[in-house]
């Protein structure tokens, strides 16, 4: 009865663990979890499949690190710094696209 | 007989508590904003604050994201390229896509009023998580965000539901 109770708490505790992000973010637990899952998913895919599987992700990682990777982290904190800038420069574009608009109009009637 | 009994139970358990539990976004909110904002009945539009983001589609989902939000908040959409609006929200994101977890996010979202000429509200989320998922993680970032919008000045730890 007591090892049963035990039993399902180890398994509560871990379930609960891997499936919240932030024990995850901690670090420990997640990086045991990882190279756990690494190697069970290496262990039931063919050699074919996981070249290709690794392929793809690698492209895709490359695309996505392009977009918004760590070049994205640092221009998002440039961009912060210089908000105040950034937000009047594109009101000022678009009062000046508005009032293009407006004269193209007034030209047109 | 009775320790079978207790397995299929606690595994009901976690389940249940494993849902409850999965996809929560642990996030850092720091908040700078003039007091006494007026939201409701003005107008405002979204832009990119990384104009090389503005066309791409997640941008575009999380633009429609912040519109209904501001919408639902008494506040009305225009198209700033025909008509000036009160408000102009710029937001940008950003994920780290390194080779280890936890990777970091961030969002950053500016509110300049061209009435006064200068920006009146600032928010910038940062979180760290085993997702990198663009798709996945801003939603409920952008959702967050825009429900305590206009938060006053201050740092505030929140746990967002995806």
């Amino acid at each position: 009865m007591k090892r049963s109770i035990f039993f399902a708490l180890i398994t509560f505790l871990i379930v609960i663990a891997i499936q919240s992000d932030y024990v995850f973010a901690q670090g420990s637990f997640g990086t045991g979890f990882q190279i756990g899952s690494q190697i069970g998913a290496q262990a039931l895919s063919s050699s074919a499949n996981e070249k290709r599987a690794q392929a793809e992700e690698s492209a895709r990682r490359q695309q996505l690190i392009r977009q918004y990777g760590r070049p994205a982290l640092e221009r998002i904190d440039a961009l912060e710094k210089d908000a105040d800038r950034w937000a009047a420069e594109m009101a000022l574009s678009l009062k000046e696209m508005r009032e293009k608009s407006k004269s193209r109009n007034q030209v047109a009637q | 007989m009775r320790i079978y009994r207790l397995i299929i139970v606690s595994f009901l358990f976690l389940l249940f508590t494993g849902c409850s539990t999965a996809n929560k976004i642990a996030a850092t909110t720091a908040t700078i904003g003039e007091p006494n904002i007026k939201i409701a009945g003005e107008s405002f539009d979204v832009l990119a604050l990384d104009f090389s983001k503005a066309t791409s589609l997640d941008f575009q989902s999380l633009r429609a994201q912040v519109i209904q939000e501001m919408s639902r908040k008494g506040m009305i959409q225009v198209n700033a390229t025909k008509v000036e609006p009160r408000y102009l929200i710029l937001f940008d994101y950003a994920v780290d896509l390194g080779d280890e977890s936890p990777y970091e996010r961030r969002f950053v979202a500016v509110t300049y009023d061209t009435k006064l000429e200068h920006i009146v509200h600032r928010i910038r989320v940062i979180s760290k998580g085993t997702s990198n998922d663009v798709g996945n993680i801003f939603p409920p970032i952008v959702k967050h965000v825009y429900e305590i919008f206009p938060a006053s000045n201050g740092f505030q730890n929140a746990t967002i539901g995806m």
